[in-house]
């Protein structure tokens, strides 16, 4: 069931301003979506230029999901 | 606090609404294929006075009856926990709802008052107020800060 799942529980933040902490990086923005293959974070602008972009990060290599508002 | 759950009734509202027969067969099926025998257990504990039936006939037109009401109790079940794999953290974290607890991940450690477990993930408030999923997949370790009594 979805409600168990990492994946399941992360999608209750979508809309909120999250970092998705990974082994090997941190994604800052708007949380997306969320289900058990992915996450989708759109980023804000490097530099407030804009640039918007949407991270897809694979569920499994998420470590924790912070929500920054 | 919320009240604890009692699985006596749910199980009996189970019965109640699916009848004795199809049950009977549920009881048969449970632990066919080998991963559900501690739910088997439990029921045949609550219902000692249920024999097991015998594998039910596929050709049977009652089969898809008996399919939808298991769907319907392994969902139940399912919100549960007994039937979905869990992580072996889950159990253990649960006990310390409410506790200041601290996760070790593949990103760093996590701090803060547990606030809600499921079967793959933990929620936490930290200090600042700011929630935090933990995915028990890239966990490593579990620390509660308040050690249990009798232990060293």
């Amino acid at each position: 069931m979805r409600l168990q799942t990492f994946g399941g529980r992360a999608a209750a933040l979508i809309g909120q301003s999250v970092q998705v902490a990974t082994s090997v990086d941190t994604i800052v923005g708007t949380l997306m979506w969320s289900d058990d293959t992915f996450i989708r974070v759109a980023t804000n602008g490097v530099g407030g230029y804009g640039n918007e972009r949407m991270v897809t990060i694979l569920t499994s290599s998420v470590a924790y999901i912070r929500t920054t508002t | 606090m919320a009240a604890p759950i009692n699985l006596d009734e749910i199980v009996r509202t189970l019965q109640n609404s699916i009848g004795q027969s199809p049950l009977k067969q549920l009881l048969g099926g449970l632990g066919s294929n080998g991963n559900n025998k501690e739910i088997q257990e439990l029921v045949t504990r609550l219902f000692p006075n249920v024999p097991p039936a015998a594998p039910s006939n596929p050709t049977d037109p009652a089969a898809s009856s008996l399919s939808l009401n298991g769907n319907i109790i392994d969902t139940i079940l399912e919100i549960l926990g007994f039937l979905v794999p869990h992580s072996p953290f889950a159990p253990m974290a649960r006990r310390y709802i409410g506790t200041q607890v601290l996760f070790t991940t593949t990103a760093g450690t996590v701090e803060g008052e547990l606030i809600e477990v499921g079967n793959w993930f933990a929620v936490l408030t930290e200090a600042s107020g700011s929630r935090v999923v933990v995915n028990f997949n890239n966990t490593l370790a579990f620390q509660p800060e308040t050690p249990e009594v009798g232990t060293i």
